[in-house]
């Protein structure tokens, strides 16, 4: 089910002149189902309902930690996943976190910033490399 | 009037009513009233009967999910108030019937989820789809709060079908998806195909009032058993026999009072469906 309410930037109250309006901005792809839908006041009532319901559902899992149950992480809920705020000031706008990001931000942990970080990953390789070869001579001399 | 409704599309303003007019009679209780706009999490850990109450709780949001509370779900929540009979314990219980939501079905969700043993789980699942059904309709927002509570209680999709066949005797259907115009139009179609006494168990209809106001009629016990127009009597009466094992009252003994009061009505329907079908 789509949040037609989240994807149009207004709130569930809005009159119709607002939806009409947000609805001229909307993408092609869902815009003839919210119109069907938002436009028609029953069809809108019995929509409303059931996305007050899925955003409850939403909270309770996310505090009950049942976000990734096979129930709940299918596409048609995407519109109405919940994830806890993430802590410190507010990301500039249209800047995601990613995996990667994520990375680079413990590898840039050092006196040597930026620079270092990229040995970083040289360096795990050789510790492990070295943990590995230690525990294969502990092996070879107890075998012994 | 001494309880306030909290101004929701969730009110349930009959059955505070109801629970009003019981704290009345009890009015020679020395406790305190909750004070307003105390709310079921406020008053939870105060009370005695928390395992009750929590169900009550949970019972009372399947029965009003979809938007209405049918005369009949009314009466089963009052008389599921009834069960737990401690006039100490009526401030939580107005605040369990005024349709919780958000924190209040958190903190009954987590006591319930932390204290069910594996045995009382399945029973609060299959006690939820009993009450879903209740009007033989299964709604989209009925369809995804059992599904919520079936997931909180451990239950995987698969689980959760093998369950639902058993207590109403047809596949558990997919919850449909009222923001695609598909759905609109399958629905229409579907009402518009269909003569009004062989509409489909699972037609999801939000708008029209719930069949559980209409009185029992052949086509609403055919609904009620799971059964198809035209079944023998020995179907009638095996179908009758399943049923009642798993929707007797004695079951939910473990899960306390308020679960055996909401299976004692679904069990009353039950036998009133079968004694129009084997009429």
């Amino acid at each position: 089910m789509k949040d037609f309410y989240k994807r149009l930037n207004v709130d569930e109250s809005a009159p119709e002149q607002t939806l009409r309006d947000a609805l001229h901005r909307a993408s092609a792809r869902w815009r003839q189902d919210a119109e069907y839908v938002l436009l028609d006041p029953k069809r809108r009532a019995v929509y409303d309902r059931n996305r007050r319901l899925l955003l409850t559902i939403g909270e309770l899992r996310l505090h009950l930690g049942l976000n990734y149950t096979r129930f709940w992480a299918r596409q048609e809920f995407k519109d109405f996943w919940q994830e806890l705020a993430p802590a410190g000031p507010a990301k500039a706008p249209g800047r995601k976190v990613d995996a990667k990001m994520i990375a680079g931000a413990f590898r840039a942990v050092g006196r040597r910033g930026r620079r270092h970080a990229a040995r970083v990953g040289m360096g795990w390789i050789l510790a492990t490399s070295g943990v590995i070869v230690l525990l294969l001579g502990f092996l070879w001399h107890f075998a012994t | 009037m001494l309880v306030r409704a909290r101004a929701s599309a969730w009110d349930n303003p009959i059955m505070a009513q109801s629970v009003s007019a019981k704290r009345e009679k009890n009015d020679a209780d020395t406790r305190a009233a909750p004070a307003e706009g105390q709310s079921f999490a406020d008053l939870f850990h105060r009370t005695q009967h928390k395992q009750s109450v929590c169900m009550l709780a949970i019972l009372s949001w399947v029965a009003a999910c979809d938007g209405r509370i049918p005369r009949r779900e009314q009466e089963l929540l009052d008389k599921i108030s009834e069960a737990v009979d401690d006039p100490q314990e009526l401030g939580v219980i107005e605040a369990a019937v005024r349709q919780p939501q958000g924190r209040d079905l958190e903190v009954a969700c987590r006591y319930l989820k932390r204290n069910l043993d594996r045995g009382g789980r399945k029973l609060l699942v299959q006690l939820a789809v009993t009450m879903a059904i209740q009007d033989g309709y299964l709604t989209v927002t009925e369809n995804l709060v059992l599904q919520f509570i079936a997931d909180l209680m451990g239950f995987s999709p698969r689980g959760l079908g093998k369950l639902f066949e058993q207590i109403a005797r047809r596949p558990f259907p997919q919850a449909g998806d009222p923001s695609s115009i598909k759905w609109w139009l399958e629905r229409t179609a579907g009402k518009q195909a269909r003569p009004a006494n062989l509409s489909g168990s699972d037609s999801q209809d939000d708008l029209e009032p719930s069949a559980a106001d209409e009185p029992m009629t052949y086509s609403i016990a055919l609904r009620v058993m799971g059964l198809e127009p035209g079944a023998t009597r020995e179907a009638i009466h095996a179908a009758y026999r399943r049923l009642a094992k798993t929707r007797h009252p004695d079951r939910y003994a473990p899960l306390g009072s308020a679960a055996v009061a909401t299976a004692t009505e679904a069990f009353k329907r039950l036998h009133e469906a079968y004694a129009i079908l084997s009429a």
